[in-house]
């Protein structure tokens, strides 16, 4: 503590927070003013409207269930004769039992297509953005989280895709018919869709991202004041 | 300034102007990604980021302005500072995250910016792989400043005396490579540098020889050495680094990230040819004794539960997912759910355990650390010693760290101190997790990688999660990210404003 040191009275203290609190709700207005343009409803709503927030994210009860550490699994007496129609989470919540089952999977193809030797991986993403929905920010219903599986697929397939989704794109929609492998010995991939058939489902689109007129006004008045500011703070300290 | 004395103007307004050039700092950082996104003609980004930039530096500047010059600076001062510089910067950097329109709330926003900054890498960000590219670079950037330290920026440019050792040590940071802590921070960024080079290169190659475009090669190398060697755990992808299905690409981002976990001091001292200290230091033999039990714990587990059943698989998921939790990076090679619903109990555990222990003190990585896991063993060595010693006996030891050292009692308090709040911290946010209804395992998994900032998730972190729990992940990456010591200093500064003496 310096000897010439001046206690700050309680009341002036009171003061300083006040003023930062106000600064802090100014800060979070200001961001929610210059929020991009668009109806806090949107395209997803009609589907998801009477379900709870995120259904994707729910837990999915297995049909049969998973052993743990220290217990013997459960074998599944019978499997469906045909292919069963998939969510990633049905996937990844019950990885036992549809390892190696052939199964209908949805979704989006996002990211990009790596080609190898073995084939093209990709990315099909099934939350409520990626596959017939419409993904963000061309809207406001945030009510899907981050889910899609691998997929592995033969190259003639991967040739038929038009566009991947991607920041401004939303990609083609694949249903494709393949096998879940929890492991796949060939490559050690995990949990990941071998491809053997796919069929469009929905064409991909440039995303028509709304606007928001303020901000390149804010952005302005910021950077003016911000300068002014500086340049008078390195006068002042200039003549000092 | 003394916690026990009322602060003085002068110390308030040390504080303040610190903490300004703290924003101002980030705030410029976002100038990066927003002429990345100028340039790929992602306007609305571009603009959003200019927004935050100039909103930072605005605030700044009116700091510069109204407030004195920088006096002389005490150790508390630069706690303190410190401490609000990582509640207050987040503000700052969500801005840009919540006009993204990926975020449903400014709380979500916050919670992703302080994630990024104290390199915890959880997120609650919405449709990732439809975020824009400047925006995703500015997610990245975040790890980078946090990671290096912001303190250390300011530190680099701006501060000394006392106070910058303050600050210093109020980020977390213990070591002192080089006389000053100026020139230990420019070490810090030159090594960085050399690193990001090396790294990023040997990314891309490994990205393009895994089917990836150049360009994209190029962008995804820079983001996730950043997440790497800043062992921060953003990624480009939603699915995290099992995108990518590159066994090179894991091989690159396990050496970047055992080189995130390593202090600097080590660097330095590797940089000179000192390579015997890798044998002798105390947290390298640390580390080396709890990476192989946890990778044994780990092997066991997944071999015993039938989930790998060839060594190839078996070697590649587990080493890649226990040097992820150990260096708290938290990339997932798989995707995150199947680490509950997939892996059976006891891997699990033994990522548990790896993101307790941590990396490194004096590195970019969060936990209780190596050092103090070292000190407390000692202890407990030294006790049991004693007990079979006569009552006079005094039991006297050492240890290498950097150099070569005499156990204290005081060492061993402080470590043990340490490693009893962080051990608090995981156990809070996991009764947290209970409180809102989710499994003990899956609470105490989530908890502990919020607050050793490692960002592996088990799926609480969501969207979707209740207010309180997200709050409750905000604190524990604040206060691990600090270790505690500022956030105690600026609690204390806070009491002593109200009841201090005169």
């Amino acid at each position: 503590m310096s000897p010439e040191r001046t206690p700050v009275p309680r009341l002036t203290v009171t003061g300083y927070a006040l003023v930062g609190l106000l600064l802090l709700i100014g800060l979070i207005a200001l961001s929610d003013a210059l929020r991009l343009e668009h109806p806090a409803t949107g395209p997803l709503t009609p589907e998801v409207a009477e379900e709870d927030i995120d259904p994707l994210r729910e837990e999915v009860p297995c049909p049969v269930a998973a052993g743990r550490e220290g217990t013997d699994r459960e074998q599944a007496t019978t499997l469906p004769a045909l292919p069963q129609e998939v969510t990633s989470n049905q996937l990844y919540d019950c990885p036992q039992f549809y390892d190696g089952q052939t199964i209908l999977y949805t979704g989006e193809v996002v990211g990009a297509l790596l080609a190898r030797d073995h084939g093209v991986w990709s990315q099909l993403n099934d939350d409520v953005y990626g596959d017939v929905g419409a993904p963000l920010p061309t809207h406001r219903d945030f009510r899907g989280g981050n889910a899609g599986v691998g997929v592995l697929l033969p190259a003639d397939i991967a040739a038929t895709v038009g566009v991947v989704g991607g920041p401004g794109f939303h990609g083609d929609v694949l249903r494709v018919t393949g096998r879940f492998q929890r492991v796949d010995e060939a490559t050690g991939e995990v949990a990941i869709i071998r491809v053997a058939s796919a069929e469009l489902v929905q064409e991909g689109r440039a995303l028509e991202v709304p606007d928001s007129p303020a901000r390149p006004v804010v952005a302005s008045i910021a950077a003016l004041i911000a300068l002014a500011v500086t340049v008078v703070e390195r006068r002042s300290r200039t003549r000092r | 300034m003394t916690l026990a004395f009322r602060p003085g103007v002068r110390d308030l307004s040390n504080v303040a102007v610190l903490v300004s050039r703290a924003i101002a700092v980030v705030s410029a950082a976002m100038l990066v990604p927003a002429a990345f996104g100028l340039a790929l003609g992602e306007t609305a980004s571009a603009a959003a980021l200019v927004v935050g930039a100039c909103i930072g530096l605005s605030l700044a500047a009116v700091a510069a302005m109204t407030l004195p010059d920088l006096g002389e600076i005490g150790w508390g001062d630069g706690m303190v500072a410190s401490g609000l510089t990582w509640l207050f910067a987040p503000l700052v950097c969500a801005v840009p995250l919540f006009l993204s329109g990926h975020f449903d709330s400014f709380l979500d926003a916050y919670f992703d910016a302080m994630s990024g900054l104290t390199c915890a890498g959880l997120s609650v960000l919405q449709d990732l792989d439809h975020l824009p590219d400047s925006m995703n670079l500015w997610r990245h950037v975040m790890h980078f400043l946090g990671g290096q330290g912001i303190v250390l920026v300011v530190l680099t440019f701006f501060a000394g005396g006392g106070g910058a050792v303050g600050m210093y040590a109020g980020e977390g940071r213990e070591d002192k490579i080089l006389p000053n802590v100026r020139r230990t921070a420019r070490f810090i960024w030159r090594a960085s540098l050399v690193y990001f080079v090396i790294g990023s290169t040997a990314l891309t190659i490994a990205l393009a020889a895994a089917g990836m475009d150049l360009a994209s090669s190029v962008f995804h190398a820079v983001n996730l050495f950043m997440a790497a060697f800043d062992t921060g755990g953003f990624s480009p992808r939603s699915s995290s680094i099992g995108y990518y299905h590159s066994a090179p690409v894991e091989a690159v981002l396990i050496v970047l990230m055992v080189a995130g976990a390593l202090s600097f001091a080590l660097h330095y001292r590797l940089w000179q040819g000192g390579a015997r200290e890798l044998l002798r230091n105390i947290e390298t033999r640390v580390l080396a004794v709890t990476s192989t039990a946890f990778l044994v714990m780990m092997a066991i587990g997944l071999v015993g539960d039938g989930v790998y059943t060839d060594l190839t698989s078996l070697l590649r998921r587990s080493l890649f997912q226990l040097v992820s939790a150990h260096s708290g990076a938290g990339f997932a090679s798989v995707p995150g759910v199947l680490f509950s619903s997939g892996w059976g109990l006891l891997a699990p555990g033994a990522l548990i355990l790896a993101m307790t222990v941590g990396g490194m003190s004096g590195s970019t990585t969060g936990g209780i650390k190596a050092i103090r896991i070292g000190l407390v063993a000692k202890m407990l060595g030294v006790i049991s010693r004693q007990s079979s010693l006569p009552r006079d006996a005094h039991v006297v030891t050492s240890y290498h760290h950097m150099q070569r050292q005499d156990f204290s009692s005081d060492a061993a308090r402080a470590a043990t101190t340490v490693l009893l709040l962080f051990l608090f911290l995981y156990f809070s946010g996991t009764a947290m997790g209970l409180l809102y209804g989710f499994p003990l395992e899956e609470s105490l998994f989530e908890s502990t990688s919020a607050a050793a900032g490692v960002g592996l998730s088990v799926g609480i972190t969501a969207p979707s999660m209740p207010d309180g729990l997200m709050l409750t992940y905000i604190a524990q990456m604040y206060l691990g990210r600090l270790e505690f010591i500022s956030a105690l200093a600026l609690a204390g500064y806070v009491g002593a404003m109200v009841r201090g003496r005169v």
